[in-house]
């Protein structure tokens, strides 16, 4: 059920031209139901088949979130919160989909074989409770693995949304991947 | 797990994995001696190197996506809209769900594709966007594009349309599952094209033209689909870079990646990107892995390989492509032309790039051309009348009129300049735009932007009534467009209807308000004589100022300021400064002090001490300007070219010709790098470089540079054109001040028989090579022939008016010498009286000007022995006749000796004692 409002999103209070991290993660939930039906028409869409196109979905999260005001969010943030909301779309998706074929909500874990790529794929939800494990122990490798596996974004674009060196996102990337596969193989 | 811990374990990890596999079991054996730290790294490290191979995060979360997009809605199946029955979803756009549907009542077996708007997401604007759709769609028909069959209000509000449902397949898909052939495929897509082009006439732009909106039914016919994004052309007035823009980033144009301006050529790109995945099975700006971001940095940055070459064979599936050996040479030419980066650079419409496609067929060469060639064709053109005006500037003998007459050439240029490139734009976008479907019609790029116009004109009268705000824009558009091709009367009645539409508006209205008005102001300049309403547009000026006050954004106010200097210049120099004083604070606090505007009013400043004579104050200013563009624009920026020649026409104005030669030079070589050696700007820099060589003396030089000049002009021009005229009249020019006065005749004769072909009767550009070469004549004692010459020319000067006064009774001078030279001293002494009287009227009694009248006086006063006459004159003119001899020593002295000489004769030894003692 979306939530109901009377006014249009892009008439709430804007934060300051720096962007206000915290003012849009209470946003979020104003525009996920919005952010949501554009995820899921970008998913149905052309290449739904191949990739996701998050960075669109970024765009139009910028949009919305900012109306014709383009200059207020970052684009850092907008990226940031495009990428939450993506998570939340597949993680969400996959839970329903779980308590259908169930009927209940238990969540069970696919373990996949590493050495044999092409048996059953990693659930996305054990890669995100892993990440929430990840995210208790470094916070930024997180966010990271966030931008680049569900917003799509390039080492360029993550370094500069994190404002870290490319070096440096490839790097913890490197390692934060190879903990989370280590973590879902383990389990 | 501790902090220092996980970072150790994290160092360890990166240490290892940069070793070769054969050495990391030893290595970290021997750097770590905490075995669980050693087992965790081992754990990752064994990780990394199995997800290089199998990237299982990644994949996870691509799995998830598939799944969110195979998964069910939510059923709404059976529900009833209107006269519908929802039978399933078959997809979802940027507005909504679409549903199939069939006739709830059975009255017949028709099924329909329904859309409809989501109630949570009804936002105002897309409640809009949705009946303008609805507009759109119930004015298109086309066998090719899905119709409108029903449209109107679900149960709970929310509008839905019903439109034809299109059982198909995507085009690419079509193509594949039938091994279609290149002719098929062809042909396909001109099928294609001719709906889109449809479209395009109908004010439609689709935006969003991809396989999967390019359906095939099963009986082989391509039907267009969701307009969902589409727009009228209309309403992209104002704010069109603002607006939410849904795209599909494989399929996007650079313009739309930037959010810019969307036109027909938007469409164009798309369909070059159809076109080529139809031909290769590939998309030009993707790769099988790329994410939406590489996309469209592609699309803003890289050529996409030649169709030949497209992707790797062996990844398109069998069918999707068309044997590569096929696609070499016009094909590839045709579809890079569609997706040139530069919208300008694209074919100018649809119909063009079907033209070429069909020509392809029909084994007919294309039109496009694989090289630039077309695109430094249409700079050519975009330039061609500012450079014909910036040349016809012309050089006369007399120091003072060429620099004040290229000023103003100049001037104009500068107006016109930025204005230029977003009209010819417009010009061809509204071409594009409005013409109809003529493939035999071939006529002057000229004529059919005013016809198109002139069509866009009748449309405006019945349609968009109700939106008179986006009217106003469009007829803001026409109007500038209009005047741009120098059709003022139509501009003037287009602009005055645009500005009735947006008073009428009040609100946002204000803001077109003021632009309708600065361009109203501007064409009053722009008209010449009569017709130019200068009171009145002065008026316009001042509200388009009272309006940008109002608004307080001081840009656009500074904007306003110039428009309204633009009218003090023609009377009141000292307040046009100050008004462009006045924007140019303006423009400094907004833009900082090196921007591109400011240098521009900064030069504007220069314009005006220069033409209030104030020329080494003109020449401070221009200095800056230069320096400061010399750092801020790009090596390439033609205004610095402008600026070097304005300094050099500073230069030469103070007979600083070496100076001149210098800033002349720099303009040069700007031109020959940024245009081309052949170009008609770089025959204007060759020309006007002449001008300073030959005065210094330099014949041959000069000859080569006006040699050069005459033929890229001829070329450029045809023999018959103003610069040619000009350059012709330049070279008689470079003679005659060498003093090879009958070298310099037959130059003067041509440019005045090629000008009297290109001109109306009595245009003042007929004026100065009948003014040099009456001079020529007279100087070989030829007074007879130049007579005659001279009269046409002073005809001209006094019936074409102008800011030259003084060329009317310097003609009169030049006359008088001629009638002298045949013996009718009467005749002369009249002509020369009254050019001195008109000169004085104009200069004042102490010009160089009135020392030529004076001087010639003095010899008729002498020759009749008339000292008495000879002390009158250079006692009330000496000042002047010493002016008019500045730097000729020789000829001073010898004005000084005949006054002293008159004096004397006169009785007047005292008088004459102190005139000879002051030499």
């Amino acid at each position: 059920m979306p939530p109901q409002f009377d006014d249009d999103v892009s008439r709430q209070p804007k934060p300051g031209p720096d962007g206000d991290g915290e003012r849009l993660e209470q946003l979020l939930p104003l525009v996920y139901a919005e952010l949501r039906e554009i995820a899921e028409r970008q998913l149905r869409g052309e290449h739904a088949a191949i990739t996701l196109q998050p960075t669109a979905l970024a765009h139009e999260a910028y949009l919305r979130l900012a109306g014709a005001d383009l200059a207020w969010a970052g684009r850092t943030h907008v990226l940031a919160v495009a990428a939450r909301t993506m998570r939340r779309i597949l993680v969400d998706e996959a839970r329903r989909r779980h308590a259908d074929r169930r009927g209940g909500g238990a969540v069970q874990v696919t373990m996949p074989s590493l050495a044999a790529p092409q048996a059953d794929p990693i659930d996305v939800l054990a890669v995100d409770v892993a990440l929430a494990r990840l995210a208790e122990r470094d916070e930024r490798k997180a966010r990271m693995v966030e931008l680049r596996h569900f917003a799509g974004l390039t080492l360029e674009e993550i370094a500069e949304v994190l404002d870290v060196s490319i070096a440096t996102v490839h790097r913890d990337l490197r390692f934060a991947t190879s903990w989370l596969a280590a973590e879902l193989s383990a389990e | 797990m501790s902090d220092a811990r996980w970072q150790a374990i994290e160092a360890l990890f990166h240490e290892v994995v940069a070793l070769p596999e054969s050495d990391r079991a030893a290595w970290l054996a021997a750097h770590c001696d905490d075995s669980a730290v050693r087992a965790e790294v081992a754990r990752l490290v064994a990780a990394d190197a199995q997800l290089a191979a199998a990237p299982v995060i990644h994949d996870a979360v691509q799995a998830a996506a598939r799944q969110v997009a195979l998964a069910e809605t939510d059923g709404a199946s059976g529900r009833r809209i209107g006269p519908w029955r929802l039978v399933r979803e078959i997809g979802r756009g940027g507005m909504g769900v679409v549903w199939l549907a069939e006739r709830a009542d059975g009255a017949y077996d028709a099924q329909v594709a329904i859309k409809q708007l989501r109630g949570a997401l009804v936002s105002e604007e897309l409640m809009r966007r949705f009946v303008t759709e609805r507009q759109i769609l119930a004015g298109l028909s086309h066998p090719h594009i899905a119709r409108l069959v029903d449209g109107g209000a679900a149960p709970d509000g929310t509008p839905y349309l019903a439109m034809e449902y299109v059982p198909g397949t995507t085009i690419t898909a079509w193509a594949a599952t039938r091994s279609l052939d290149l002719a098929a495929r062809l042909r396909l897509f001109l099928s294609v094209c001719d709906a889109v082009a449809y479209a395009h006439r109908a004010l439609v732009v689709h935006r969003d033209l991809k396989p999967s909106n390019i359906l095939v039914t099963p009986e082989g016919v391509p039907k267009l689909v969701d307009f969902g994004i589409a727009k009228l052309l209309h309403a992209t007035g104002a704010d069109e870079t603002a607006d939410s823009r849904p795209m599909t980033p494989a399929y996007a144009s650079p313009e739309q990646v930037r959010g810019e301006r969307i036109t027909v050529a938007t469409d164009v790109f798309s369909l070059g990107v159809v076109l080529y995945e139809l031909l290769t099975g590939h998309q030009p700006f993707r790769d099988a892995d790329d994410d939406a971001a590489s996309s469209q940095r592609r699309i803003l940055e890289t050529e996409p390989p030649p169709l030949s070459q497209a992707g790797r064979a062996a990844e398109a599936p069998p069918g999707a492509r068309v044997p590569p050996h096929l696609l070499a040479g016009d094909l590839d030419t045709i579809v890079r032309t569609a997706l040139r980066k530069d919208p300008a650079e694209r074919y100018a419409s649809v119909d063009r790039l079907a033209d070429d496609v069909r020509r392809h067929l029909e084994g007919r060469p294309v039109l496009a051309r694989p090289s630039t060639a077309g695109y430094v064709l249409r700079k050519f053109l975009a330039r061609h009348r500012a450079a014909a005006l910036a040349t016809t500037a012309g050089v006369v003998l007399l120091a003072g009129v060429t620099a004040y007459y290229t000023w103003s050439l100049a001037r104009a240029r500068d107006v016109a300049e930025r204005e230029r490139a977003t009209a010819e734009q417009t010009a061809a976008f509204l071409t594009t735009m409005f013409r109809s479907a003529d493939p035999t019609a071939a006529r002057g790029a000229t004529l059919t932007v005013r016809e198109a116009l002139d069509v866009a004109r009748t449309r405006m009268a019945t349609e968009l009534v109700e939106q008179p705000a986006v009217r106003a824009r469009l007829l803001l558009t026409m109007g500038a467009t209009y005047a741009n091709l120098s059709l003022f009367a139509v501009a003037d009645t287009v602009l005055r209807e645009a500005l009735a539409l947006a008073d009428s508006e009040g609100g946002t209205g204000t803001v077109t308000a003021a632009s309708v008005l600065e361009r109203l102001a501007r064409l009053q300049v722009e008209r010449t004589g009569a017709e130019g309403r200068f009171d009145e547009g002065r008026a316009f000026a001042d509200r388009a100022v009272a309006l940008r006050e109002a608004a307080g954004d001081p840009v656009p106010l500074a904007g306003a300021l110039m428009s309204v200097a633009a009218f003090q210049l023609q009377s009141a120099l000292d307040s046009a400064g100050r008004t462009y004083e006045r924007a140019l604070a303006l423009q400094r606090a907004a833009l900082g002090d090196e921007h591109r505007d400011v240098l521009t009013t900064r030069y504007s400043l220069a314009m005006v001490a220069m033409r209030q004579g104030r020329v080494p104050a003109a020449i401070e200013q221009l200095a800056d300007v230069h320096a400061a563009q010399g750092r801020v624009l790009p090596p390439d920026d033609p205004q610095r070219g402008q600026t070097a020649n304005m300094l050099a026409v500073a230069w030469a104005q103070l007979d600083r010709h070496d100076s001149a030669r210098v800033y002349y030079t720099e303009a040069l070589t700007l031109a020959e790098r940024v245009f081309g050696p052949d170009h008609a700007e770089t025959a204007a820099a060759l020309h006007n470089l002449a001008t300073a060589v030959q005065a210094l003396g330099e014949r041959d030089s000069s000859l080569a540079l006006l040699e050069r000049a005459l033929a890229i002009r001829r070329a450029r021009f045809g023999p018959q054109s103003g610069p040619v005229a000009n350059t012709l009249m330049t070279i008689g020019n470079a003679h005659n001040y060498a003093g090879a006065w009958s070298e310099a005749v037959p130059w003067y004769r041509e440019a005045i028989a090629v000008y009297d072909a290109v001109l109306p009767p009595l245009h003042r550009s007929a004026y100065y090579p009948r003014f040099n070469l009456g001079l020529a004549l007279n100087s070989l004692r030829r007074h007879a022939e130049a007579e005659p010459i001279l009269r046409e020319a002073l005809r001209i000067a006094e019936e074409s008016g102008g800011a030259d006064a003084h060329t009317a009774p310097m003609t009169q001078f030049v006359l008088g010498e001629s009638a002298r030279g045949q013996g009718r001293v009467r005749d002369a002494a009249a002509l020369y009286t009254t050019a001195l009287e008109r000169l004085e009227r104009i200069h004042g009694p102490a010009h160089y000007r009135v020392g030529h009248p004076v001087e010639a006086l003095v010899a008729l006063a002498l020759d009749r022995e008339d000292p008495a006459e000879v002390v009158r004159l250079y006692r009330t003119y000496w000042t002047a006749v010493e002016a008019r001899f500045a730097g000729d020593a020789k000829g001073l002295g010898g004005a000084r000796a005949r006054f002293v000489q008159a004096l004397r004769s006169t009785g007047d030894a005292a008088a004459a004692d102190s005139v000879a003692g002051a030499s």
